[in-house]
């Protein structure tokens, strides 16, 4: 947990505008960028965006930083609501064609294990970083377990520093494209 | 190499983090917008500062963080660890101590049940009590969650409240601006309390906040010798602070009552040092200092700048 975080949650809590325009500076991107992997619609997905930074903004007090960085936070909220999102349409769906009577979602449906969601996303990371080329998990772990820098992961490996650099980019692409299936199947319940 | 939750899962947003160049054109402008017509009450104005100047509010939430940051650190063993608090009190009470502390200003504030502790002598039974009746089994994690939760609501109640509000803290009355610069006084020497406790480098506080804290103490040094009972009618002195945080000089009468004449004793010493005494975490004997003019002042003076600890 950082000091920068802790104190950007502070001024969240304390009404600071300011703090919500930083806290979206920071972490639009991985909002965004989850809800759009989900939803597979950049409408939508600017929508969840929306939703989340309000929440935030709303209710910056249930964020714990005793329990995880804000970061995983928000990346929970946004995973959370995307599929929600994903299987209201797909009830609706089914209602328009007819198939199986429909039930509200339901608060408890709604509610968010953050120590379930986070154990499942990290066994969902490991099984894709399992799938990695040699070279690309190689530097995945010096990176990202090794608390490297790209400058070491390029000595440590000795290769030059832009090779590093790419390898990580790599893998990272190659990381989203295995968690995608997972990350978009509605019957995810311990993300969700 | 072992991977833990925590770091896979960062790897795993990492991951799908979008571009911020993917961002989509006005969004930013759209979602603060929306928030900003949530109708959530703003912030207190007298909270701004048109040169962007720290105030009491600001420096309380950095030391906050920092301190609640160095908690998440600790190892079980370390919550154990005895502090120089209160004949030894452990890491695990001494932060139970600060939930009573956030709950009484909280109750002082009108946010939250009275707690009775009128006087400095009631600090530390009275808070720490307050805290024990339901958290006194609890393990460190949720002492340190509850903690947490009552230095926000403190947030959250003096940021609506504003700076100049009245509040009383024990036997101190003053402004709310001015009770969260003994707050971060407080956060900030407990921080450094627990830092000894388990070995770890004190924390230096950055120059801005080691500033505003020393010239707030500066300003009321004149009540610090009455408190303490040092008065010095008729005299004045000038502190030169020196060294991060420092680089300005202060004048203060020695009476309340006075108006500060010139200077009949000048104390050159680090605006740091100035800061651990006014903590009770440096003695008059060992903080280093310069003198120019009547030295039979200076105690006196260093007495009454460690009025206001309140332990």
């Amino acid at each position: 947990m950082s000091t920068d975080d802790l104190t950007l949650a502070a001024r969240l809590v304390a009404a600071d505008e300011g703090a919500l325009a930083e806290a979206y500076e920071r972490y639009a991107g991985l909002v965004y960028g989850l809800a759009r992997r989900v939803l597979a619609d950049e409408a939508m997905a600017e929508e969840v965006t929306q939703e989340v930074f309000v929440y935030l903004w709303e209710h910056p007090a249930k964020f714990d930083p005793t329990r995880g960085t804000m970061r995983s936070w928000l990346g929970v909220l946004a995973h959370r609501r995307s599929v929600d999102r994903v299987r209201v349409e797909a009830r609706r769906s089914r209602r328009e064609a007819s198939v199986a009577p429909v039930g509200q979602v339901t608060d408890a449906q709604n509610e968010v294990d953050d120590e379930l969601s986070r154990a499942w996303l990290a066994g969902c990371v490991r099984e894709a970083i399992d799938r990695l080329p040699p070279e690309q998990r190689e530097a995945v772990m010096l990176a990202y377990f090794g608390n490297r820098t790209y400058r070491q992961v390029a000595t440590e490996l000795a290769i030059p520093e832009g090779t590093a650099k790419s390898r990580l980019r790599l893998a990272l692409a190659k990381l989203d494209d295995l968690l995608r299936p997972s990350l978009t199947d509605q019957d995810t319940p311990a993300w969700t | 190499m072992d991977m833990s939750t925590s770091e896979l899962v960062d790897v795993g947003l990492d991951a799908m983090s979008a571009d911020p160049a993917e961002l989509p054109a006005a969004m930013s402008a759209r979602i603060l917008g929306a928030a900003q017509a949530t109708g959530r009450p703003a912030r207190h104005s007298g909270w701004a500062t048109d040169d962007g100047q720290l105030t009491s509010h600001a420096t309380f939430i950095t030391t906050v963080a920092e301190l609640s940051q160095l908690l998440s650190t600790l190892a079980p063993a370390d919550w154990m660890q005895p502090t120089e608090v209160a004949g030894g009190m452990s890491v695990r009470d001494l932060v139970l101590h600060l939930v009573g502390v956030e709950r009484y200003l909280l109750g002082q504030l009108g946010r939250a049940d009275t707690i009775d502790a009128p006087t400095v002598e009631h600090h530390f039974p009275v808070l720490h009590a307050a805290a024990s009746a339901d958290l006194g089994g609890a393990d460190a994690p949720a002492v340190a969650r509850a903690w947490w939760l009552a230095a926000m609501d403190l947030v959250a109640a003096t940021a609506e409240i504003g700076p100049d509000q009245a509040v009383t803290y024990h036997d101190l009355a003053g402004s709310v601006g001015g009770m969260l610069v003994i707050r971060t006084f407080e956060v900030w020497t407990h921080d450094d309390d627990i830092r000894r406790a388990v070995g770890l480098p004190l924390n230096v506080l950055d120059d801005a906040r080691l500033s505003l804290m020393s010239s707030t103490l500066m300003g009321v040094l004149p009540y610090g010798l009455a408190r303490a009972g040092t008065v010095q009618a008729g005299r004045t002195v000038r502190f030169d602070l020196t060294g991060p945080g420092g680089g300005a000089a202060f004048v203060a009468s020695l009476s309340p009552d006075e108006p500060p004449g010139d200077p009949d004793l000048v104390i050159e010493t680090s605006a740091l040092d100035l800061c651990r005494l006014a903590s009770n975490r440096m003695s008059i004997d060992d903080i280093d200092v310069r003198i120019d003019g009547d030295r039979s002042l200076l105690r006196p003076v260093l007495v009454g700048a460690g009025a206001f600890a309140m332990d």
